[in-house]
């Protein structure tokens, strides 16, 4: 028979060959492994979920923000104080020297410096975000036109401006009026380089700042038997295996009160760390191969026996290698941090959880005493590690380059990183330097 | 169920058409498994790992080809992922030349059975069993199989032809064949 017959024939033996399986034990395996996969989504949906919630919380107050409109138009004094009492609601006007360049001091045809409408309600409160002094600003020139508000308050400075609320609707859009023979060309010119506008910005519940952030780290690395008795492996791991270093690269964003020392603080973070085994291997490899193993003369010399059986030798290897794996995680913590500011730098600290989206690793660990095996085919490290919490502190510097800050955290993580029945609980904490820049909003 | 219908209800995410592929195939695939696994556990995940795969990229099976073989190539790149990592397929970048394609050998292997055949081809080194499984057994190129081991097409080659010298060597060898005959008689 040619040999190219012997191959199609085990070709064909091969191919239809089949091995007993069990269908049930396989069906629900494969089904446990599919749903393991699911919850990454429902992690990922909830990180979602919780920067949409910091987002929202941010905007929320922006579009409370009052809106103010100018609207200048002929108007003489007289007509702004007949306004002035009809007005339903509290009306002032004010004229901050401090903030303009006055075109004309000794005439109360000045042009308006700053205008500012405020509610009864809250007029005391803005006049403080506003930063105004209005003490200083009523011992100057007192004009002879003051107007006298609902409020009682009393402005100060030449009247050149009316400040009015349109209607009940639309509550906070504010035209100014300005007298027309006032606004000369020249005059509206120097209005508009000079006047600066306050701001009218409304206090904020919140305040929220993003920090996108890079860190380098070491890990700390505890790693213990779930056996009674340890392996070999177990046993040359702990004294061999090295962790190098870590690197972090994470986008924060924080929640805090103004002039709290607390506030909520989330994001994204990737986190990859490196292990390194130095292994020292000796092991005997036996190779079984065919061929002659006696050949016998007869005496006579006429007959000549050969026999053939299998040859085996054995080759002692030792050496020494290196191999390397990896993990990185994909983490969204959640957490409540405190602060305490020392103008110069910040001690926090911080706990909350961690939501893990993912654990990859990669590279080889070791197998047994003188092997290495693929990280993943060991299965030695989960999938993902779900929830776990954390606590940390951190002294935090600015850098004085923007809002550049540099800070060394350390974080206790008392989340097991591999699978379960592996032999070994391996668990890391983390020190290291960080380098974020603050975002305000 | 037809494989058709299988296919169908597979391709719309249907858990009873899933499992009744699962049935439909798991016997012939485990056996692809283990020829490359060599281990029934190995196997098991890689057969797990098929399946799973299979279901996740079902709708990127177009109808055209054999569906028995678009799941072959999907068990046998698992099997080999599981089995990568514990053998490595050395570059022989040597020429081999494959002299042994019209060497006779005894009639007794033409009707050898497949645990018998197992046993020849596991007295390869790895690296030329699973060559000379993916080349003969699957009927890939070397082109394919040069991809799917990162190895350049000439190794796969040279160790092709190390291997099909190595089964002739041993087919010939007396002592093989009285044996297969011995337990033949038996």
């Amino acid at each position: 028979m040619k040999y190219r017959l012997f191959e199609q024939s085990i070709k064909a033996t091969l191919n239809n060959a089949e091995e007993t399986v069990d269908i049930g034990q396989l069906w629900n395996s494969i089904q446990t492994e599919e749903k393991k996969k699911k919850p990454l989504f429902w992690w990922f949906f909830t990180g979602l979920l919780v920067l949409a919630t910091g987002a929202a919380a941010w905007v929320y107050p922006t579009l409370n923000k009052p809106q103010f409109q100018v609207n200048p138009t002929s108007l003489d004094k007289d007509y702004i104080q007949n306004k002035q009492e009809n007005q339903p609601t509290a009306a002032l006007v004010e004229n901050h020297n401090n903030h303009i360049n006055p075109i004309n001091n000794t005439t109360n045809n000045n042009p308006p410096a700053n205008t500012q409408n405020y509610t009864t309600a809250n007029f005391h409160a803005q006049k403080k975000s506003l930063g105004l002094n209005m003490e200083k600003a009523n011992s100057a020139s007192k004009p002879s036109d003051a107007i006298q508000d609902k409020t009682g308050a009393e402005s100060t400075g030449p009247v050149i401006a009316h400040v009015e609320q349109i209607n009940s609707t639309e509550e906070n859009i504010l035209p100014i009026e300005i007298p027309a023979r006032l606004l000369n060309s020249a005059h509206k010119e120097k209005i508009h380089r000079d006047v600066q506008c306050p701001t009218f910005r409304k206090n904020r519940s919140m305040k929220l700042s993003l920090i996108p952030e890079i860190g380098y780290f070491k890990p700390f690395k505890s790693l213990t038997s779930e056996t009674a008795v340890p392996s070999e492996t177990f046993e040359l791991r702990k004294a061999d295996e090295k962790s190098l270093e870590g690197l972090q690269a994470a986008l924060y964003a924080r929640l805090q009160r103004p002039g709290a020392n607390w506030g909520i603080s989330t994001g994204l973070q990737y986190t990859r760390l490196s292990e390194q085994m130095n292994l020292a291997y000796s092991y005997i490899r036996r190779d079984t191969t065919q061929g002659i193993i006696s050949v016998t003369v007869s005496q006579t010399g006429d007959t000549i026996t050969t026999i053939y059986g299998d040859i085996i030798s054995e080759t002692r290897v030792t050496g020494t290698t290196k191999a390397h794996y990896y993990l990185s995680t994909f983490d969204i913590p959640l957490s409540v941090f405190f602060e305490k500011d020392f103008n110069s730098f910040a001690i926090g600290g911080e706990a909350g959880v961690y939501f893990n989206l993912a654990l990859a690793s990669k590279g080889k660990i070791l197998n047994t005493a003188n092997d290495f095996i693929d990280v993943k085919s060991a299965a030695a490290f989960r999938s993902s590690i779900g929830v776990s919490g954390f606590a940390g502190i951190y002294v935090k510097k600015p850098l004085g380059i923007g809002n550049l800050m540099f800070s060394i955290r350390g974080r206790y993580n008392p989340s097991v990183f591999n699978t379960q029945g592996y032999g070994t609980i391996q668990k890391y904490q983390f020190v290291g330097a960080h380098l974020g820049y603050e975002i305000r909003f | 169920m037809e494989l058709e219908e299988i296919i169908k209800g597979c391709k719309a995410g249907n858990e009873k058409c899933q499992f009744s592929l699962v049935q439909h195939f798991a016997t012939r695939l485990m056996a692809v498994c283990m020829r490359y696994t060599h281990d029934q556990e190995l196997a098991k995940d890689a057969l797990q790992e098929t399946f799973i795969n299979a279901f996740k990229y079902i709708q990127s099976y177009s109808g055209k080809g054999s569906f028995e073989g678009w799941l072959r190539r999907i068990a046998v790149n698992c099997s080999l992922k599981v089995i990568k990592t514990m053998y490595e397929v050395h570059t022989l970048e040597e020429a081999a030349i494959d002299t042994n394609a019209f060497a006779e050998v005894p009639d007794v292997y033409s009707s050898m059975a497949k645990d018998d055949i197992m046993e020849l081809l596991n007295r390869l080194p790895h690296s030329q069993y699973v060559i000379f499984n993916l080349s003969v057994i699957e009927g890939y190129h070397h082109t394919e199989i040069a991809t799917m081991l990162n190895i350049t097409e000439s190794t796969s080659r040279a160790t092709l032809c190390k291997a099909r010298n190595r089964l002739v060597e041993i087919l010939q060898s007396e002592n093989y064949s009285e044996r297969l005959v011995a337990k033949v008689g038996s």
